[in-house]
């Protein structure tokens, strides 16, 4: 959060790029009714990063993203899950999936929002292999429940650990640390 | 004196006695087992050995600190440029060793995790004995930068006991060298043994007995 008074934060007026669009309206053309929204971002940083310049959000239901996903890999050549990143807002967590393609450079996010008490979704790593311990993190750290992923175990922290210390409401040392 | 077993255990592993501690030991035993067994030695030639051996012991113990070659955060970079030329702790005897089997020192440069804290521990139970640790660091002081993380270990004290700490964020090469003569101050005030609790337990007996 800024703090008052901060001078608010440069938005880029620039343009979507052209491919970015296309790609959006060819998503949502194929996925109408399942997708809820797929729009081409402004581009971040003009010139510095290429990747970054092209950006497709696609926010939609979890129950889509396999069918979703698998389109892209196979039709569009997304070739590579770079990130999974989760989001604990306090009422629901959102996760996202950042696809990226070496052909055209550009970075497709799916986001998905899910029940925060039970939060169960399908697992890229069905598509993408080296989304697996990417997820894995996100269910050692935030708790997303990944359903029909392989290998669902903790990555980062010893298989003792109780809770999933990256949620807003984990209570700091609580009872059962020994230090 | 027997001393062909030892030349021949010294012949049969040939390279695990690069370092001087297993031989010593060894020899440490024989010479003790001899002592026990002799009949005729006095409980004062005993003594003897047991104290002047130990002292040259410890100045040997002192001038050949070797820490565990083991680099956890950024004060393992530190203690990189420690044992590089410009500081070059070698000069003190002290060399960095690759393997626990044969180390006196574990220098714990980082922050002990709630995880690397059971490796943490096994690697210095695996330290022959006599064995010393150094908390390098404010994160192995007292989890340092990262005293509020939920992962972090409140120094590494809690897990196994040091006997120097050095503080800074990181520490300078100056400084760990200082902690290291300050633990070759430590040993060198140590008490002077040389030989094991066999001939230890024969003299107090010897001397309940008079």
């Amino acid at each position: 959060m800024l703090p008052p008074g901060a001078p608010p934060v440069p938005v880029s007026t620039l343009p979507p790029a052209p491919e970015c669009v296309e790609l959006a309206a060819r998503i949502e053309e194929a996925f109408k009714g399942k997708v809820k929204a797929a729009k081409a971002m402004n581009p971040l940083n003009p010139g510095i990063q290429k990747e970054l310049n092209v950006f497709v959000d696609v926010a939609t239901d979890h129950k889509a993203l396999p069918d979703l996903w698998r389109w892209l890999r196979d039709k569009e050549g997304f070739d590579h899950c770079s990130l999974v990143v989760a989001i604990d807002h306090m009422d629901r967590i959102e996760v996202k999936h950042l696809l990226f393609s070496y052909t055209s450079h550009i970075t497709v996010e799916t986001s998905a929002t899910l029940d925060r008490i039970d939060p169960l979704m399908p697992s890229a790593s069905l598509a993408w292999r080296g989304a697996n311990w990417l997820e894995r993190e996100q269910f050692d750290l935030m708790g997303v429940k990944f359903v029909d992923h392989p290998d669902l175990r903790r990555v980062l922290l010893p298989d003792d650990w109780i809770g999933h210390p990256l949620r807003k409401d984990y209570e700091f040392r609580q009872a059962g640390e020994w230090w | 004196m027997d001393l062909e077993p030892l030349a021949r255990a010294a012949e049969g592993e040939g390279v695990l006695f690069t370092r001087s501690k297993e031989l010593l030991m060894r020899t440490q035993n024989l010479i003790e087992r001899q002592l026990v067994e002799a009949p005729f030695v006095s409980t004062f030639v005993k003594r003897l050995v047991d104290k002047s051996m130990g002292e040259i012991l410890k100045v040997g113990q002192a001038a050949s600190i070797w820490p565990l070659h083991l680099g956890i955060a950024c004060c393992a970079i530190e203690m990189a440029a420690m044992g590089a030329s410009r500081f070059d702790a070698e000069r003190l005897g002290i060399l960095f060793w690759s393997s626990p089997r044969q180390c006196d020192v574990l220098f714990i440069n980082g922050t002990v995790s709630r995880k690397f804290a059971p490796r943490l521990r096994m690697l210095y139970d695996q330290m022959p004995e006599p064995k010393w640790a150094l908390a390098v660091g404010n994160c192995a002081i007292s989890g340092g930068p990262f005293f509020e993380g939920y992962n972090t270990v409140l120094g590494a004290d809690q897990i196994l006991p040091v006997d120097v700490y050095v503080p800074g964020c990181p520490p300078r090469p100056e400084a760990m060298l200082f902690g290291l003569i300050k633990l070759q101050e430590k040993i060198l005030m140590q008490r002077a043994d040389f030989l094991g609790t066999g001939i230890r337990q024969e003299l107090a007996r010897e001397a309940g007995a008079h």
